[in-house]
C-alpha cells in the first residue's frame, strides 16, 4: 500500500529523518506514537506527499507518490491535518462534496456524498455551518469529506487532541468500522497510550527521527519503553488481553 | 439562487438607464427606451452627450466595478483574509508611479488613440506587481505572508518615489492628485477598447479556478491533498486580479474599497461558494460603480467630485465595521 525507502527529510534548521524505512501493508491500522518534535507529523505529509524529501523514494499502491498528478493523488490518499483553518461559513454538505473535487462531475458524486454523511453521522448536519459545530461533529464531517475521497489510505494527524473522552472513543469506534466495513488502510497519530493499543492493530514509535519500535500494541508498549522514549515512571498491565498503561507522577532526569 | 440573479441584472440595467439618463443635462427615460429603438429620434446634442460621453463612461464604470470587485474577491479567496482588496499586490502603487511620471515628464502620447498616462500606469502596474512577486517566491513556493508583506514593503517603496516626484512637480500636482483619486471623467471609447481584452482574459481566469478557491478555504495543505494544485491556482489567480486592477487602474486612476466592500456585501447575499459568489461579485460591483459615479456627477453639478472619492467615504467605515465585528 504505502513504501518509504530510504527517506531523509530535513527542514532548513534540523534533521528530522535519515534514511528511514517503512511499509505499510493494506488493511492495516496504524498508530503513531513518539514524544512532540520527532517528525510524527512530518512522516505523516511525506506520507500523503504534501513534503518531499531531500532524497528517497515513496511508494503509493506501486506508484512513485510525486510522479502522481495533485487529482490521482487525492484519489488515494486522504490527510486530515490537526486544524482546520476553514475561513468561510461553508455547509457541512459543501464541505464533504469538496471532498469530490479530484473526481470531477460525476453523476454519482451526489450518492457518494450522501453515503459518506450517513456513514459518519453527520447527515442530519448537511444544512448547517460548519462555525456552529462542535469539535467533536467538525471532526466527523472532516473525516466524511476524506470518505468522499474514496482513497483507501487514511492518514490522521492527532485526531482526537482536541476531543473530550467521550467524542475520543466514538471517533476511534468510527475509524474501526470504516477501517472494517470499507478496508480502508488507517494510520494516525496519537498520544494516548491506551487508545492506541486498544485499537491499533499495529504502533510504531518515532524517536529522535527513528522507529524505535514497530509492531503489535503488546509487543511494543512496555515500561521500558515508555522510560525511554517519555522518561516517565509507568505501570503496564495486560487487561482483557490489551495493554493497559498506567503512569506514575514523577520525572525521569 | 437564481431569482438573484435576475433581480441583480434586472438592478444593473435599471442603473445604467438611470446612469444614461442622469447629468449636468437630464434626458428623460422615455426619450432614451425610444433612442434603443430608432437611434434618429435623438437631437444631435442629446446623442453626443449619449453615445461618446456617458455611455463609454458607464461602460467603464461597469468593467472596472466588475474587475476591482472581481479581484478582491479572488485575492480575499486565496489570501484567506476577508481585509485584502485589489492594491494589496502592488498594481496600484506601481500605477500611480507610471501615471505620475508621464503626467510630471510630460511624455508625449506615442500612440494617437492611447494617452501616455494610461500606458505608463499600465507598465507602472505590472512592473510593481512582478516585483511583488519576485520579493514574496521562495523557490517554487509562494507563501501567503511572504506575499502580503512584499505588497506592503514595494507599496511602500514605490509610494515614497511618487512622493519624491511630487515634491517637484508643482504645477501638476493638481493632477496627479486627482488622477490617484479615481475618476471615471476620463472614460473614452479607446481606453475602453483597450482595457476590454485584460477584462476578459482575467475574468474568465477568475471564473474557471471558482471551485479551487471554495476548497482553498480549508486551508491550502488540505486543499492540496483533496487534490487542488495549490501553488498554480495561486499563481493563476494573482496573475487574473493583476491583469484586471492594471488595466481598471490605468484607465481611471485608483478607486478605492470597490474590491473590499463589494465581495463582503455579496457574500451576504450568496453565501461562500466562489461558483455563485465571483459572478455576482462582477455584477454588483458594476452596480455600485455605476451608482457611486452617477452620484458624483450629480451632486455638486455641473461641477463633478471624482468618484474615488465617494467609494472610498463609503468604504472607510465599511471597514471599520468589518474590522471590528470579526473581534
Amino acid at each position: 500500500m504505502l513504501s518509504l525507502r530510504h527517506i531523509s527529510f530535513k527542514y532548513k534548521f534540523s534533521n528530522i529523518f535519515n534514511d528511514l524505512n517503512l511499509e505499510v501493508d493494506k488493511n492495516e491500522f496504524i498508530g503513531i506514537l513518539g514524544p512532540n518534535g520527532t517528525g510524527k507529523s512530518t512522516l505523516l505529509r511525506l506520507s500523503s506527499g504534501l513534503l518531499k524529501p531531500q532524497s528517497g523514494q515513496i511508494f503509493l499502491q506501486g506508484e512513485d507518490i510525486f510522479k502522481l498528478k495533485v487529482r490521482e493523488r487525492a484519489k488515494k490518499v486522504a490527510f486530515l491535518p490537526q486544524d482546520y483553518s476553514i475561513w468561510l461559513p461553508f455547509t457541512c454538505y459543501e464541505i464533504v462534496a469538496m471532498g469530490r473535487y479530484a473526481w470531477g462531475n460525476n453523476c454519482q458524486n451526489e450518492k457518494i456524498i450522501a453515503d459518506c454523511m450517513e456513514k459518519t453521522s453527520v447527515a442530519h448536519l448537511a444544512k448547517r455551518k460548519i462555525f456552529e459545530l462542535s469539535g467533536g461533529e467538525v471532526q466527523r464531517v472532516c473525516i466524511a469529506q476524506a470518505l468522499a475521497q474514496e482513497a483507501e489510505l487514511l492518514l490522521l494527524d492527532e485526531p482526537t487532541s482536541h476531543l473530550d473522552i467521550n467524542f475520543q472513543i466514538e471517533l476511534m469506534d468510527l475509524l474501526t468500522s470504516l477501517h472494517r466495513d470499507n478496508g480502508l488502510t488507517v494510520m494516525l497519530i496519537l498520544h494516548d497510550l491506551n487508545l492506541a493499543s486498544q485499537y491499533c492493530s499495529r504502533l510504531l514509535v518515532l524517536h529522535n527521527g527513528k522507529i524505535v519500535r514497530d509492531g503489535e500494541p503488546d509487543k511494543v508498549i512496555d515500561e521500558d519503553f515508555i522510560k525511554d522514549v517519555f522518561k516517565v515512571k509507568s505501570d503496564v498491565r495486560l487487561e482483557d488481553g490489551k495493554v493497559r498503561v498506567y503512569v506514575k507522577s514523577g520525572l525521569l532526569v | 439562487m437564481r431569482i438573484k440573479f435576475i433581480f441583480a441584472i434586472f438592478i444593473l440595467i435599471v442603473a445604467i438607464m438611470v446612469a444614461l439618463s442622469l447629468g449636468s443635462v437630464n434626458l428623460p427615460l422615455d426619450d432614451l427606451l425610444l433612442a434603443v429603438i430608432s437611434p434618429e429620434s435623438l437631437k444631435m446634442s442629446s446623442k453626443i452627450i449619449l453615445f461618446d460621453l456617458r455611455l463609454p463612461r458607464i461602460l467603464l464604470a461597469v468593467m472596472v466595478g466588475a474587475s476591482l470587485s472581481l479581484a478582491g474577491g479572488g485575492l480575499q479567496g486565496i489570501l484567506r483574509n476577508p481585509l485584502a482588496d485589489p492594491y494589496i499586490i502592488g498594481t496600484s502603487a506601481g500605477a500611480s508611479l507610471g501615471a505620475t511620471i508621464a503626467i510630471v515628464a510630460h511624455v508625449p502620447d506615442i500612440f494617437p488613440f492611447l494617452s501616455s498616462v494610461y500606458l505608463m500606469a499600465f507598465c507602472g502596474a505590472v512592473v510593481a506587481m512582478l516585483a511583488v512577486y519576485k520579493l514574496a517566491k521562495i523557490g517554487n513556493k509562494l507563501p501567503i505572508e511572504n506575499f502580503l508583506l512584499s505588497g506592503v514593503i514595494v507599496g511602500s517603496f514605490v509610494g515614497s518615489l511618487v512622493s519624491f516626484l511630487l515634491v517637484f512637480a508643482r504645477e501638476d500636482t493638481h493632477r496627479v492628485v486627482l488622477w490617484m483619486v479615481g475618476s471615471l471623467a476620463m472614460a473614452n471609447w479607446q481606453s475602453l477598447l483597450m482595457s476590454l481584452p485584460h477584462f476578459i482574459v482575467g475574468v474568465i481566469i477568475l471564473l474557471s479556478c471558482a471551485s479551487d478557491l471554495n476548497i482553498l478555504g480549508m486551508g491550502e495543505e488540505k486543499a492540496q491533498s483533496l487534490g487542488v494544485n495549490v501553488e498554480r491556482i495561486k499563481i493563476w489567480v494573482i496573475l487574473a486580479c493583476a491583469l484586471v486592477t492594471a488595466s481598471s487602474v490605468a484607465a481611471t486612476g485608483m478607486i478605492g474599497f470597490v474590491g473590499l466592500i463589494v465581495p463582503h456585501i455579496t457574500r451576504l447575499i450568496v453565501g461562500p461558494d466562489h461558483r455563485l459568489l465571483l459572478p455576482m461579485v462582477a455584477i454588483n460591483g458594476a452596480i455600485f460603480l455605476i451608482l457611486s459615479d452617477t452620484v458624483a456627477r450629480v451632486i455638486l453639478s455641473p461641477q463633478e467630485l471624482p468618484v474615488g472619492i465617494l467609494t472610498a467615504m463609503l468604504g472607510a467605515p465599511f471597514f471599520f465595521w468589518i474590522s471590528k465585528r470579526k473581534d
